[in-house]
């Protein structure tokens, strides 16, 4: 969105490699910058949630409920006194591991079928194309939750739960993608030579198709994370002892008259992870595929 | 053109029938039923007699053939969770209100979104440009739309005391529920209107034009809309089957007693026809969506030819 109008000798001086040119693209966005710090220090902050996180994320203490932000509780604990900022921490975890699980899900099962209608064209693309609008017209919620309330939920089942639902937009991408590149030269030229389908797909399409690839993947996170705080809103999400943003502001909604940071801080979480991953998303857009606005 | 559209018709009939069989078959397929229940274990006649009243004594595909004859004749059965009433008046009853949130949404989100993508294509590189892109995006991505919804209760309606907390009945309890609604689907739009106007803006016919001393005025609304908006029409097209069925969340937060909250209760309670009334609901809105949207494609865009047909 915000892209930088790029001068023309400075692509000419990184056209040594696409990923150099892309990092310099990337590093001139100063948004997309700030944006992709933030992402990777929420997903450290998960990743690290059990050893910085001050106290304990299950720990009860009766003789703080609802204290409030002071030097103990440096963001006040909730109504049954467990420290928010810790509950916050343990948030992360568990959101991000969503967050990034659901696409990761998509992506291993779109990405095949994707590759194998747009490379083997016919009657394959024929008939994965009934199967993305059969997919498609599946109401999404609806399956979801009928997994849910059948097989349960914890952190990795609805990650693929959501995941399944996500595997469409993968597949229709890699199809585009791999439609597109079939008939380029580089192609063509590994077929004379005899190179087996396998190796043309894997070895030599699959890296010139994998910038759109991770751009949409990262887009997906922003939604992924509504769709499941969305879970936790319906009491289908992520459940007690664990720390999730989405049941943050769900459990605590009716305590905002009392402390507001208890609602304002999974808020304010939620919308850091989500701006700061939907700019990563644009700027790596803007860097991988220079010829889009 | 008739040809085609029969053709487009007859195959969405078809995958309307695959997709019914699918998820019937997923629902019949995993373990339990809408009457079994962990606690009041009923007895095994009793259990029976409910299973023949229902029509679940029998084999699966005689189910799904015994549904496919009632939806011929216009008919989707009773809901397990409301018996005294039918699938029909259930839907009858609680469309309508999601009709008119989503109507609204849809009015509202489309023409602001597409009225600031333009502002923000044409004022390219200003301040204007920074600060539609800025806000729209952020309070269109920042938070799901229930929180902001949960918010403006908190201020417009419990703080201020100037809206309904939610419900349905009076004029006021359309406000929230719309302008919630809205913020996504129009931040979308605006990206998208933003992005191809900004294409075309750049277009050497576009410079062209200029070189050739037309006014603004009239590369604007003759050259450069008319090109760039209808990209808008297969992006934003396939959004309406969703915004009409509603926003589960939206609906809870607001009390709305529309359709979306069939969807989890449906789920929840394994309500056979409910569910599947639904999935035939939101399947058909999909499929006519994308048929409309290629024609829509087609008649405004005289570079685009549908297969097989001439114009």
């Amino acid at each position: 969105m915000t892209a930088v109008p790029m001068p023309v000798q400075a692509t000419r001086r990184a056209s040594s490699s696409f990923w150099h040119a892309a990092w310099y693209r990337y590093r001139k966005n100063r948004l997309a910058l700030v944006a992709g710090v933030i992402a990777v220090l929420i997903l450290l902050v998960g990743l690290l949630a059990p050893l910085i996180a001050p106290y304990n994320d299950a720990a009860i203490d009766l003789t703080a409920v609802l204290g409030g932000a002071g030097w103990h509780h440096l963001l006040g604990t909730d109504q049954i006194g467990r420290d928010t900022l810790t509950r916050a921490m343990w948030g992360a975890r568990t959101s991000m591991s969503v967050a990034l699980g659901a696409p990761l899900v998509g992506l291993v099962i779109g990405l095949p079928i994707g590759i194998i209608a747009g490379w083997f064209g016919g009657i394959f693309d024929w008939f994965t194309l009934r199967l993305f609008e059969l997919f498609q017209m599946v109401p999404t919620i609806l399956a979801a939750i009928l997994f849910i309330t059948v097989f349960g939920v914890n952190v990795w089942k609805l990650a693929l739960f959501i995941g399944i639902t996500l595997w469409v937009g993968f597949g229709r991408l890699a199809r585009a993608q791999y439609l597109a590149l079939r008939e380029r030269d580089f192609v063509q030229a590994a077929r004379a030579l005899g190179v087996s389908s396998w190796r043309i797909t894997v070895v030599h399409i699959l890296p010139n198709a994998v910038g759109p690839i991770i751009v949409f993947f990262v887009q997906q996170v922003p939604y992924v994370i509504f769709t499941a705080a969305g879970f936790s809103f319906l009491g289908l999400g992520i459940q007690d002892p664990l720390a999730d943003w989405g049941k943050m502001i769900n459990d605590s909604v009716t305590y905002l008259p009392i402390d507001p940071l208890l609602v304002l801080v999974p808020i304010g979480c939620i919308g850091l992870a989500c701006l700061s991953f939907s700019f990563l998303g644009d700027g790596l857009r803007d860097a991988l595929d220079p010829t889009s606005k | 053109m008739v040809s085609y559209l029969l053709q487009r018709l007859l195959s969405l009939l078809f995958t309307l029938f695959l997709a019914t069989v699918a998820i019937f078959a997923m629902m019949h397929s995993v373990p339990g039923g809408p009457f079994t229940f962990t606690q009041g274990v009923m007895s095994p006649a009793a259990m029976h007699n409910i299973m023949v009243r229902y029509g679940l004594a029998e084999p699966v595909w005689r189910q799904y053939l015994n549904w496919i004859w009632q939806l011929l004749h216009g008919y989707l059965g009773i809901p397990f969770e409301e018996p005294t009433m039918t699938v029909n008046h259930l839907i009858a009853s609680a469309w309508p209100i999601t009709l008119i949130v989503g109507g609204l949404t849809i009015a509202i989100s489309y023409t602001l979104g597409l009225l600031l993508g333009c502002i923000a294509a044409i004022k390219h590189n200003t301040w204007v440009d920074s600060l539609i892109t800025a806000v729209v995006s952020t309070i269109g991505v920042a938070l799901p739309n229930y929180v902001i919804g949960f918010l403006m209760i908190e201020v417009f309606a419990v703080r201020l005391g100037w809206l309904p907390v939610g419900g349905w009945g009076s004029v006021e309890d359309v406000i929230m529920p719309v302008i919630a609604f809205s913020l996504y689907p129009m931040a979308l739009m605006e990206r998208y209107t933003r992005a191809s106007t900004l294409e075309v803006t750049y277009a050497d016919y576009v410079r062209m034009g200029r070189a050739r001393g037309l006014s603004e005025r009239r590369l604007l609304f003759k050259y450069i809309l008319r090109t760039s908006l209808i990209p808008l029409i297969t992006i934003m097209g396939p959004w309406i089957p969703n915004i009409l069925t509603g926003s589960i969340f939206i609906e809870a937060t607001f009390a709305l007693p529309g359709l979306g909250a069939y969807f989890t209760t449906a789920s929840l309670r394994r309500d056979y026809p409910l569910i599947m009334a639904l999935v035939l609901i939101v399947a058909a809105l999909w499929g006519l969506c994308f048929i409309l949207s290629d024609i829509a494609y087609v008649l405004v865009d005289p570079r685009v030819r549908l297969e097989g047909v001439s114009r």
